[in-house]
């Protein structure tokens, strides 16, 4: 029978960075132009399926990027397993940015936490401000996953999400689904017991999907 | 559409529909074949994940009402899992036996058949004896041929063990697939009847909810029920309601301590249901303290509920707002509307001999009671008849109605508990009697049936444990009562079924829906009803000490009502429902009338007779718990010292209750209605429906003042196909859902598809909320979550200014501002120490402009001010602008200076700093001279000598030039409950009000 893991990821990143259209890209394939800004956090799921069979289910939070919540943030990434900070590769404002973020995250958040980098916009690379170079040294630096995508064409979504769910440690004992009878909101602990993973936090394992 | 896909919408993967056939339920009554009466029948097969077991179940299935006739959809009526008994017998109908018209469609006229042939079904379970099985008859041989054959092989398939019986409710192998068939079905029944807990319903909805906060969702399908049910619930009550009835009533409790009637009871038995004033033949005058009128206490029960005070909007509590003056509410019993319509006495201690501890002992001394009851009620007796009694051990519960309503009461039933040795024997515990009122048919010429469905009442009659001490074993007497007092379980389809607890989807007691547990109805709780009420010796004490409660009963220095708020505030029931250890939720009308326990008949008694071995005591009481549809008025609380053969004293109280005129058969049917239009709440996620759109994420409140509310509408739209729910939830698990400063309203509800909803949301600072902004910043930014239950969180920025205000504030802050409260940065932009002045300016420039004002009326602060007036005069004393109502220019009217007259009294009440501490206030009662009273000043911080001294010799001004005799005295009682107020928490009662006065008066007169 095939393993099931069930993990909490949240997006965070400046606002317009395109953290709503990931999910959607990612969750129904779908994009659209004119998005709303987010005022608020949404959850939703989604479930990949490795090559060994083992589906993982993601319970994600895409949360407001707009200044003026910023102090609501974490409450949204207490007890997520993973995080993706996502950046729009025309805009360098966006990753000074998103650099908080993952200082913030570095100091705050569960220190097991799964960190990735991600620049968004890929389709606009004509208007390129932030170069691959310049993002992919930092996120070796600070040991986090880091690639590129463009939630409107689709290049590189599912394969970040699929390239997290391969980090995350699958074997701890905790990781499997708790109770199966409960198909609401996220449990506040998504599932992995975070203190028997064998692999150590800010391990440089850069993935160029 | 065929019949198969129908039912085939019905159903969960993996089940199937083998078979389906059309039918028509033969009813008792000679009804035409009408679409009430079609059903379709379909037999259901289910089979497990690996294919290897199958169980089959008969459904029967009901057209939904459409308006337009179409038939598109169907509701599962019952389920009958296939096993056991179960079978369906056939026979030909014989002609003359059944009406042919068939008027389904003219299709069907054509076709009319030859054959007509009944079948019946027996239940797996078997059928009790006085129960007909469902019949249905059809002209679809074929189809019922192949519906038998079917029925046959599940049975065959069927693994149930011969004579086991499934209960489809608790089942978790056989038949588990069936529960969400019939879980809606049930849902229904529930939310249609009236016996909701009453502990539940009343809590708010928040409460009710599952603990969630942002990022942490709840148990969001859990919740997303309980919004349902309750949405559904209020709203069918609503929609089926045809206005109200009055019912009123006088209840009774009387501990006679063994003692056989000897004296008149007309005084505790009678009661003028019309009387208004509560004081009736009682020694206590209610008088309220002049202070009450003018103080900013009254000012916030004013607005208290802002949003009542906003929008007029009736949502309180259902005591709050009894009258309602649009619509006169008619007497259940129009031709006699001055007589309760009902009595019910309670008596504890009835026979105290140790036979009757042992056995019942019969009826003598209960006929006995009755009979002076029915004395004490003189020519009105005839008028009434006794419906019916429950005795245990020394408590008896007699409930006597008029005759004429007689046929209105109904499923009367009775329990008993013991609290005593043992928990069984004893002489403590509780009787209860729990009956259902149908108001009277309109019109009612006296036979014609009433259309209207029932209320349910519920009477416990408590004697719990005694002595001062034992209160624990009190709280816990009334928590195990009220898990013991339980009504049983009727038959389900007994002759006389309980309308109330049945369904009445079909008048046909063969088609009702499926009831889980087989036989009786479920047995009830004392708090399963409308409407409950609490009597009896409950034996809660007083907690001060026996010296002071007989010298403050006897202190002339206190009125009445002063006397008995003092020492209420230290009485264990009131207590025990703050702490919530008994009696929480219970409603008691305020008490003025003195202790009721304990009387001694010989020499050893104080001056108002209480025994001198037993502290006085309201041990006897009357409390009251209704739901919010079934409006509750207590007309009257009152004791009967005037009766006075037993130890105790009775009391009475007088009710009004509201019934609502509903037709169970239209509740029904729009709870059916309304539960299906958001059945499907807790559906698949919100996200796939669009969800709500909050159209208002910014709301600013601009600048937030101290005593003016500020309301604005959030604006919510449901963008979705389907119905939404919402919740606020707070941004951490222990942390409020909004800011303390704001109110909003409504903090949970449902949307249907486009519908919009406003939620208000009110600023309103009070004395108790401006005490705490006054401290903090004044920034008022928060953010609000509304949560989308099954979907996203949504925020709601809210921003406003407080406006610092020198009221409910702190003389060390008042005195060492730089300038006026209003322009402070934040609450440490204050002067060094050194600088600060001896009295706040704002105090100052109040009594300069008194004094400096020409006219001084002789009621000043006696009388109340003009609202606008003090409000403008409260403004420029934060803001520093000069009065626009000049002192030296006497304006004809008087109520400028009132006005001053009352923002000084107020700003003194509001200040956080009180004056004289109340550890001291014993020691004003040593005083006996002037210079005294001024040593004992000394004891005072210089901030509070300095107020203390400014304003007494400023009244001790102003009263001297007062042409009325004893002013002094008069204002004094204004301002020394100010100057000396209670400590709320201390355990040793105040000093009486005329001891604070006459202190007050050593430096004013
Ligand atoms: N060309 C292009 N536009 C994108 C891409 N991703 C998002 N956008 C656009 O960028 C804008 C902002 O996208 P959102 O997904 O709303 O951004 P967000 O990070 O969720 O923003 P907030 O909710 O305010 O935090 C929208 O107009 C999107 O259509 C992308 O990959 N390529
Ligand atoms: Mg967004």
């Amino acid at each position: 029978m095939s393993k099931q893991f069930q993990f909490k990821l949240v997006l965070l990143g400046e606002s317009a960075v395109g953290k709503s259209s990931l999910v959607l890209r990612f969750v129904k394939d779908q994009f659209d132009d004119y998005r709303e800004s987010t005022i608020g956090a949404a959850f939703l799921t989604q479930t990949v399926t490795l090559s060994d069979q083992t589906t993982v289910k993601f319970e994600i939070w895409d949360t407001a990027g707009q200044e003026r919540y910023k102090s609501l943030a974490p409450m949204y990434y207490r007890n997520a397993n993973c995080a993706v900070v996502v950046y729009d590769i025309t805009q360098s404002a966006s990753l000074e940015k998103a650099r908080t973020w993952i200082r913030e995250l570095q100091r705050q958040a569960d220190p097991s936490i799964v960190i990735a980098l991600c620049g968004n916009k890929l389709d606009l690379s004509a208007r390129r401000q932030v170069t691959q170079e310049e993002a992919k040294k930092y996120a070796d630096e600070e040991g986090l996953m880091w690639t590129e995508t463009s939630a409107k064409t689709g290049e590189g979504v599912t394969e970040i999400f699929t390239a997290i769910a391969q980090k995350l440690p699958l074997t701890a004992p905790g990781a499997t689904r708790a109770g199966a009878g409960r198909t609401g909101g996220p449990s506040a602990r998504a599932g992995v017991d975070l203190n028997k993973q064998s692999t150590t936090p800010g391990q440089p394992d850069a993935c160029n999907c | 559409m065929p019949a198969i896909s129908l039912v085939s919408d019905l159903l969960r993967s993996p089940d199937v529909a083998k078979v389906v056939l059309e039918a028509t339920l033969v009813t008792a009554s000679e009804t035409s074949q009408d679409l009430q009466n079609r059903r379709v029948l379909a037999v259901i097969s289910h089979k497990d994940d690996w294919d290897l077991t199958e169980e089959g179940s008969l459904f029967v299935c009901k057209y939904k009402n459409h308006v337009n006739g179409q038939l598109d959809e169907l509701d599962i009526q019952r389920v009958f899992p296939i096993y056991g008994e179960f079978s369906v017998v056939i026979s030909q109908m014989r002609r003359g036996t059944v009406d042919l018209r068939p008027t389904m469609s003219s299709k069907s006229v054509l076709e009319q058949p030859r054959a007509v042939i009944t079948l019946s079904i027996t239940p797996s379970e078997g059928l009790s004896n006085d129960v007909q099985p469902p019949t249905f008859f059809t002209y679809d041989v074929q189809g019922l041929k192949s519906l038998v054959a079917e029925c046959k092989r599940m049975k065959e398939v069927s693994d149930v063990e011969a004579n086991a019986v499934i209960n489809l409710a608790q089942s978790t192998t056989h038949f588990s697939w069936l529960k969400p068939y019939f879980a809606k079905h049930t849902t229904i029944t529930t939310l249609a009847s009236t016996s909701q807990d009453l502990r539940e319903i009343n809590r708010p909805s928040l409460e009710r909810l599952s603990p969630a906060c942002a990022g942490q969702t709840g148990d969001d399908h859990a919740d997303a029920q309980a919004i349902r049910d309750e949405w559904v619930r209020v709203k069918a009550r609503d929609l089926s309601r045809n206005g109200r009835r009055r019912l009123t009533m006088r209840l009774g409790t009387f501990n006679v301590n063994g003692k056989m009637p000897s004296q008149d009871l007309s005084a505790w038995v009678q009661a003028s249901v019309n009387a208004t004033s509560r004081s009736q033949p009682n020694t206590v005058t209610p008088a309220l303290p002049p202070l009450k009128k003018i103080s900013p206490l009254s000012l916030g029960n004013a607005v208290q509920n802002p949003f009542n005070w906003l929008s007029g909007r009736s949502k309180s509590t259902p005591k709050a707002n009894i009258t309602q003056p649009e619509d006169p509410i008619l007497r259940v019993d129009p031709t006699d509307p001055d007589d309760p319509d009902l009595l019910v006495f309670g008596f504890q201690e009835l026979d105290l001999s140790t036979e009757a501890l042992i056995y019942s002992t019969g009826t003598a001394r209960e006929d006995a009671w009755c009979l002076a009851i029915f004395a004490a009620l003189g020519e009105k007796a005839v008028k009434y008849e006794k419906l019916v009694s429950r005795q245990l051990m020394g408590m008896l519960i007699v409930i006597i109605v008029k005759k004429c309503l007689k046929d209105c009461f109904g499923n009367i039933r009775t329990s008993v508990a013991g609290a005593g040795i043992l928990g069984v024997m004893g002489n403590k515990g509780g009787t209860a009697i729990r009956l259902s009122f149908t108001p009277p048919a309109h019109n009612s010429g006296g036979s014609s049936k009433s259309p209207w469905g029932p209320t349910s009442l519920t009477f416990v009659n408590a004697h719990l444990a005694a002595f001062d001490e034992m209160v624990d074993k009190r709280n816990s007497d009334f928590q195990d009562l009220s898990k013991r007092l339980l009504f049983e379980g009727i038959p389900a389809r007994s002759s006389s079924p309980a309308p109330e607890s049945e369904s009445v989807d079909d008048s046909m007691t063969s088609d009702v829906p499926p009831t889980p547990s087989l036989g009786l109805t479920p047995s009830l709780s004392v708090y399963e009803t409308d409407a409950l009420f609490w009597l009896g010796d409950l034996n809660y004490r007083v907690d001060v000490s026996d010296a002071d409660m007989r010298k403050i009963l006897r202190d002339d220095d206190w009125d009445n009502a002063q006397k008995l708020e003092a020492l209420l505030r230290f009485d264990q029931l009131k207590k025990a429902m703050r702490s919530k250890k008994a009696f929480f939720g219970f409603q008691e009308s305020p008490i003025t009338h003195f202790p009721t326990y304990r009387f001694s008949p010989g020499l050893m008694m104080d001056k108002f007779g209480y025994d001198y071995k037993r502290k006085p005591a309201w041990t006897d009481r009357i409390l009251y718990m209704n739901s919010p549809g079934c409006r509750v008025n207590q007309l009257a609380y009152t004791g009967h010292p005037q009766i006075m053969m037993s130890d105790h004293r009775p009391v009475s109280a007088d009710f009004s209750v509201d019934v609502d005129l509903f037709d169970p058969n239209a509740l029904y049917t729009n709870v059916r209605n309304l539960f299906n239009d958001v059945e499907r709440l807790d559906g698949e996620s919100t996200h796939e429906k669009g969800g709500l759109r909050v159209v208002d994420t910014y709301v600013d409140f601009e600048k937030v003042l101290y005593g003016v509310p500020v309301e604005r509408k959030v604006t919510v739209k449901n963008l979705s196909k389907g119905p939404c729910a919402f919740r606020f939830v707070p941004v951490q698990l222990d942390s409020p859902i909004h800011p303390e400063w704001l109110q909003i309203h409504p903090k949970t509800g449902i949307l249907l598809p486009d519908e919009v909803v406003e939620i208000s949301m009110v600023a309103y600072v009070d004395n108790a909320i401006a005490s705490i902004l006054n401290l903090r910043p004044k920034d008022l930014s928060g953010t609000l979550i509304l949560h989308t239950i099954l979907g996203k969180d949504h925020f709601i920025s809210v921003s406003g200014e407080y406006q610092y205000t020198c009221f409910a504030n702190k003389l060390s802050h008042l005195n060492r501002l730089r300038g006026p409260v209003r322009e402070m940065e934040s609450p440490n932009d204050l002067l060094p120490e050194i600088r600060s002045t001896n009295a706040p300016a704002e105090l100052m420039r109040l009594l300069d402009w008194i004094m400096t004002n020409k006219i001084i009326p002789d009621d000043l602060f006696l009388a109340p001010g003009n609202d606008t007036v003090i409000q403008r005069i409260q403004e420029c004393l934060d803001t520093g602008d000069d009065f626009p109502y000049n002192a030296r220019t006497p304006a004809s009217d008087e109520q400028i200076p009132r006005s001053f007259a009352v923002t000084l009294v107020r700003f003194l009440d509001s200040l956080l700093d009180s004056i004289m501490p109340a550890h001291l206030h014993l020691r004003c009662l040593e005083m006996t001279n002037r210079d005294e009273a001024f040593e004992l000043l000394n004891e005072l911080p210089p901030s509070a000598i300095n107020v203390w001294i400014t304003v007494t010799s400023f009244l001790h001004f102003i009263c001297k030039s007062s042409k009325k005799e004893n002013q002094a005295e008069r204002v004094a009682t204004v301002f020394a409950p100010i100057f000396m107020r209670d400590d709320p928490h201390s355990l040793i009662p105040p000093i009486s009000p005329k001891a604070k006065s006459k202190f007050l008066l050593y430096f004013m007169g």
